[in-house]
């Protein structure tokens, strides 16, 4: 083999491409030859290594080392890799969650028997998902960016909770004891039910979708309730205090909680907003002609952020340019 | 802030650099540096000066590396084996006394070396490891040849290992300058 001419694409291919079978075992052959040749590699190689630019993981991983320690139990970083898996994105989960956690510990240590009404606060930060257990049993799965209030114990005659954001409740049944989540908007009253709401306080909309039982929306300031069935959905425009009850699948609505993002018909401001909470990236654009547009599809966020506006380019006339740390430009580009 | 914490925050990203090299897969080079931390925390290793706790750490790490690798060659399947001879052999060769850049350099003196190189080099570095680009992504986002794509990386970093000896010459005489130094102080306070 001609060294020079040879072997280097063979290194660069190995270092950042697909290589097969046959560059390894040229590789690993060319490595043998001489020591000059297993050095120059091991060098390059260790070049290729430290010019790595990777976000600063070091404030998570010392929080880690002292969670584990004072637990003393089983690593976290165990429990770190399928939240990572889960959500498929590092930054910023790791804070969040060991603040939950520990929010959650010092909750717990309060003996239940003072029967305060102690309030507790679950933050999700953006690019990750959460799951509470509420006092009755009721599980609440909690989308990125939102914030879920509710007290360590109910007190008899009613079970209330605050949401800003998206959750999905699957709500324990307790006709003596009615549920209520309230949100910017409106309070959901439900007995014993599943389903998915969406109220964020910096979306256009808000919207309840039912799956199973019944459910009633109580618009702040109105004294009835509307009511849902399953397969409905209330959508709130909360920009001209309409609403409107349209058929809508609960289960595309609250895929997220399977690490799935799936959509259907959302428009374009929605659908980057949700990239930008599910990537915590910020995602500019001035593109009012895009507004008009709708968009289906899914997909399981194993992709990255970079794959996902590549996939959109190919069906919107978009290009993207990065701006910064975790932050992207749209631009409008007609497609070819 | 307690020694132990300075001492972590100092050493954690390039350690996760350096077991990198090794073990390519981040959540386990994670899990390895909590390992080394338990230990430097358990056996008060923070307390050393840096002469003895660098190589200390870096050892640390390529040990956690080595028994993950072993491991893995005993539980993986034929074809897994072969992608872990390579990094078994790299392992050897610093275990020999070879540094990697990662524990001589400054990582700053690093990016001042990739912010000197020239343009067309400097954008295969920078799409791949700063924005994590596969060689076939570059090719197509830069409309030319996955060949040419190659080429240029491998030259790329054939220039920066150049430019990064150099500099270690320098920066070993600058060291040897002030030991002499601070020797001589030492002669005339005597």
């Amino acid at each position: 083999m001609n060294h020079k001419t040879d072997i280097e694409p063979i290194i660069s291919r190995y270092l950042n491409g697909e290589y097969s079978q046959a560059d390894r075992q040229d590789l690993n052959r060319w490595l043998t030859e001489s020591e000059e040749n297993s050095r120059t590699f091991f060098e390059i190689k260790d070049v290729w290594d430290a010019s790595l630019k990777k976000e600063d993981s070091t404030k998570e991983a010392l929080l880690s080392f002292y969670r584990e320690k004072a637990s003393n139990s089983k690593p976290l970083v165990s429990l770190v890799r399928q939240w990572k898996a889960a959500a498929g994105i590092a930054a910023a989960l790791t804070i969040g969650l060991f603040t939950m956690l520990i929010l959650n510990m010092t909750r717990n240590s309060i003996p239940d028997v003072q029967h305060k009404q102690a309030m507790v606060t679950v933050n999700v930060p953006l690019g990750s998902k959460s799951r509470v257990t509420l006092a009755d049993s009721t599980i609440v799965f909690l989308n990125s960016g939102s914030e879920l209030q509710y007290p360590s114990v109910f007190v008899e005659g009613k079970r209330e909770v605050s949401l800003i954001g998206e959750a999905f409740f699957n709500v324990k049944s307790d006709t003596a004891n009615p549920f209520t989540v309230k949100t910017n908007d409106y309070d959901i009253l439900v007995t014993g039910t599943q389903f998915n709401v969406c109220a964020y306080g910096d979306d256009p909309f808000s919207k309840v979708s039912l799956k199973e039982g019944k459910v009633g929306i109580l618009f702040t300031g109105k004294s009835e309730p509307v009511g849902i069935v399953p397969g409905q959905q209330i959508y709130l425009n909360r920009v001209e205090r309409k609403y409107q009850v349209k058929e809508s699948d609960a289960e595309v609505e609250s895929s997220w909680k399977e690490g799935e993002f799936r959509y259907k018909e959302i428009s374009f401001p929605e659908l980057i907003k949700r990239l930008e909470r599910w990537y915590n990236v910020t995602l500019t654009y001035s593109l009012p002609q895009l507004d008009e547009m709708r968009y289906s599809g899914n997909f399981k966020n194993q992709e990255t952020i970079w794959q996902v506006l590549d996939g959109l380019k190919l069906t919107t006339p978009i290009d993207y340019k990065k701006k910064g740390f975790r932050e992207f430009e749209i631009i409008y580009k007609p497609m070819k | 802030m307690s020694l132990f914490d300075q001492i972590f925050q100092r050493y954690y990203q390039p350690l996760l650099l350096y077991g990198l090299k090794f073990v390519d897969d981040e959540n386990e080079v994670h899990d390895i540096l909590q390992e080394v931390f338990t230990m430097v925390w358990e056996n008060q290793k923070h307390k050393l000066n840096e002469t003895h706790l660098k190589p200390y750490l870096y050892n640390a790490v390529r040990n956690g590396c080595l028994n993950y690798l072993r491991h893995k060659l005993v539980v993986s399947k034929h074809i897994e084996k072969q992608q872990i001879t390579l990094p078994l052999l790299e392992l050897e060769f610093y275990k020999s006394g070879e540094k990697s850049l990662i524990e001589k350099q400054d990582l700053e003196i690093i990016n001042k070396a990739i912010g000197s190189l020239t343009p067309e080099y400097r954008e295969v570095i920078e799409l791949s490891r700063f924005e994590g680009l596969k060689n076939r992504e570059i090719a197509e986002k830069l409309q030319i040849p996955e060949r040419t794509v190659e080429t240029r990386l491998y030259r790329a970093l054939s220039t920066l290992r150049k430019k990064l000896t150099k500099n270690q010459v320098f920066v070993l005489m600058n060291m040897i300058f002030q030991t002499t130094e601070k020797q001589t102080v030492y002669l005339i306070e005597q």
